[in-house]
């Protein structure tokens, strides 16, 4: 069993080196931006308080929590998280979209390595790089804390807990980033599709409310305490479909649920990506999408996306004695009309980024 | 050793190979000719796995180079370009191929970028042209692969450098490998090569680079009696390669069955004198009144 993983590790290593000739840049300035975003705002917080361990433990006890007080209530790791999500989306367009335009992709495809050999490289690299990145900024803001004044408040399930969530959110951002680099043919589009889609449902939510507004159809989607009412299913979707209220939520608000969801996406996000790569057509590399059903796809929603938002302009704007109905349409025929020939022009595109 | 079997490919819904079906035996070197655009480079891609067949396979050695990409160590591709390789020196890229490829020669491959007077510690990105090139071919050489395919090798090189190349893949050939050449090179690909891969309207026709066009075209110097026949001259089995004064010089269809040598022999020129027909002129006869594909 171990010769086989070393035989299978030691095949491995070309790719491994190729992927890392391709990112060495990110192998450095990922963790040091890191201890940036985390290491070092606690040791500004710590290392050089005048505090004693009398005095922080006299503040907690006057009712300060733990890790309001002590840990500053996660936000370093939120601001890490969101630093590393950002990586990992250079990251996910250097290792599909830049390779697509600089030839590196047809090298790889004549190497005599299967294709899913080829995606599982990029990802390890990846992977590895963002759980390294993590582990060491971890292990440097533990230390941190235990050589502080506030060590009495060391605590080994907090360091683990941001560890591992924070690793399910970037690694959930990466594999996602990559599954729209695996189906998408140039550095535009996958750029462009990437942050459409992350935004996407929260976007469509408020378009589509717009519209049964404009049509006389109010629902009633949002509550919690601005309403003083029960969470509703807007609230929900908000919640649980928004990738930033992921990586923004503090160490005291992360359940197990949200780790599982995360956990889900990792999993769909590297199938789908592996599959689409598998498949690749080289022939298209350049085009928006690589794919005809994509095409279609992206086709129809961008249609749809922006004649609602043509139509939502309209409501606003076109303000007629009939109501916002007939400007809600106006907006969203000439928005159709205008989609449908935007897109025709730019699916037949080939572009060099 | 490689063979291609009804092999289909669309790209942008135009057809850029249909039924393209050959073989190539081990130790042979093969020429693929064609015009701009005809899809040499398309071929190349699909028999190195860059580009999926659309119907069709590759068999390398009687395995699928698509299914099992690990018959690929003895397969190896040479872009007309080879931008993939910025970022890395000389060394730096052989290390990776030696990694890869088992037979991998870094000695030959130090050997040859000294001869072509390359620097094996400098970045490719500050190459030139010719120099990439020549880089290229000297890496995917070292692999010592049992096939290699090659895209243009000797594109944007200078006179002398081009003799190195070819010298170097004349060697190659001498020491049993086997190798496709995308070329516009006619008469050092008649030289070097054994097969003649002719690429016309997304298919391919094979040809014997001796005697490359026994039985399908003959080349005559003519004078005519008296006012040329100029209907004749523009006949399909006919073509003018050259007119001076009164000399023409023709390339007939020399398949059976066709009776353009009968018919001139019918008007009974001052003079016919037979000349050998090269490489290129077949390449005149067949693709001469085809536009470029591009």
């Amino acid at each position: 069993m171990r010769i086989k993983a070393n035989a299978w590790l030691h095949s491995m290593r070309p790719l491994f080196g190729r992927e890392y000739a391709q990112a060495w840049l990110f192998i450095f300035a990922v963790p040091i931006v890191h201890f940036l975003t985390l290491g070092l705002q606690r040791m500004n917080r710590w290392s050089w308080s005048v505090d004693t361990p009398r005095m922080v433990k006299v503040s907690v006890q006057n009712g300060h929590s733990v890790y309001s007080y002590i840990y500053n209530y996660g936000i370093h790791e939120v601001a890490g998280r969101f630093w590393l999500l950002l990586a990992a989306f250079v990251l996910a367009l250097v290792q599909l979209g830049v390779e697509r335009r600089n030839g590196s992709q047809e090298l790889l495809f004549s190497l005599p390595y299967a294709r899913g050999r080829i995606f599982l490289a990029k990802w390890l690299l990846g992977a590895a790089l963002f759980g390294g990145s993590l582990l060491l900024n971890t292990l440097i803001d533990a230390i941190v804390v235990a050589a502080s004044p506030a060590s009495h408040y060391w605590r080994l399930e907090y360091f683990s807990v941001q560890f591992g969530y924070s690793l399910l959110v970037v690694l959930a951002g990466y594999s996602f980033a990559l599954l729209i680099g695996a189906f998408t043919g140039s550095v535009a589009s996958q750029t462009i599709l990437t942050w459409a889609l992350v935004a996407f449902p929260s976007i469509f939510i408020e378009l589509f409310d717009f519209s049964l507004q404009a049509h006389g159809i109010f629902m009633s989607r949002q509550g919690g305490s601005e309403t003083y009412s029960p969470l509703m299913w807007g609230d929900l979707l908000r919640a649980w479909f928004n990738f930033f209220s992921y990586t923004s939520v503090r160490y005291e608000a992360i359940i197990w649920s949200q780790a599982q969801s995360l956990l889900v996406i990792i999993i769909a996000s590297f199938a789908g990506g592996l599959f689409a790569y598998k498949r690749n057509p080289t022939e298209n590399n350049g085009k928006l999408m690589l794919f005809k059903r994509g095409e279609s796809v992206l086709r129809w929603g961008f249609i749809l996306y922006v004649s609602m938002l043509a139509g939502t302009l309209g409501m606003t704007w076109v303000g007629l004695s009939a109501g916002d109905r007939v400007g809600y349409d106006i907006g969203f025929v000439v928005g159709c009309v205008l989609s449908i020939w935007i897109i025709r022009a730019l699916l037949r595109m080939r572009f060099k980024y | 050793m490689l063979e291609a079997c009804h092999l289909r490919k669309k790209i942008d819904d135009r057809p850029v190979l249909s039924n393209v079906s050959f073989e190539l035996g081990g130790g042979r070197v093969a020429g693929l000719i064609g015009r701009n655009g005809a899809g040499k480079t398309t071929l190349l891609k699909v028999m190195s796995g860059i580009l999926d067949p659309d119907g069709g396979e590759v068999l390398f050695e009687g395995r699928s180079v698509h299914q099992e990409p690990e018959v690929k160590r003895e397969l190896v591709f040479i872009p007309d370009t080879p931008e993939a390789w910025f970022g890395y020196t000389g060394w730096g890229a052989a290390y990776m191929f030696g990694q890869i490829y088992p037979r991998f020669d870094p000695l030959y491959f130090k050997e040859t970028m000294i001869r072509f007077g390359l620097p094996l510690d400098r970045n490719i990105r500050h190459f030139s042209k010719g120099m990439r090139m020549m880089f290229s071919t000297a890496l995917g050489l070292s692999t010592r692969a049992k096939l290699v395919l090659l895209d243009e090798p000797t594109n944007g090189i200078d006179p002398i450098a081009k003799k190195q190349v070819l010298t170097l893949l004349m060697e190659a050939s001498a020491d049993g490998m086997s190798l496709i050449v995308s070329s516009h090179l006619l008469e050092e690909l008649e030289r070097m090569t054994d097969t003649i891969l002719l690429m016309r309207s997304g298919s391919v026709e094979t040809h014997a680079s001796e005697g490359v066009a026994d039985g399908i075209v003959s080349k005559l110097q003519v004078v005519f009696q008296g006012e040329a026949p100029e209907a004749w001259l523009r006949s399909p089995d006919v073509r003018v390669l050259d007119h001076i004064g009164r000399v023409y010089t023709l390339l007939l269809n020399g398949a059976p069955g066709s009776v353009a040598v009968a018919e001139l022999e019918a008007m009974n020129p001052l003079l016919v004198e037979p000349l050998a027909v090269r490489l290129e002129d077949l390449y005149v006869w067949k693709l001469g009144g085809e536009p470029n594909e591009d």
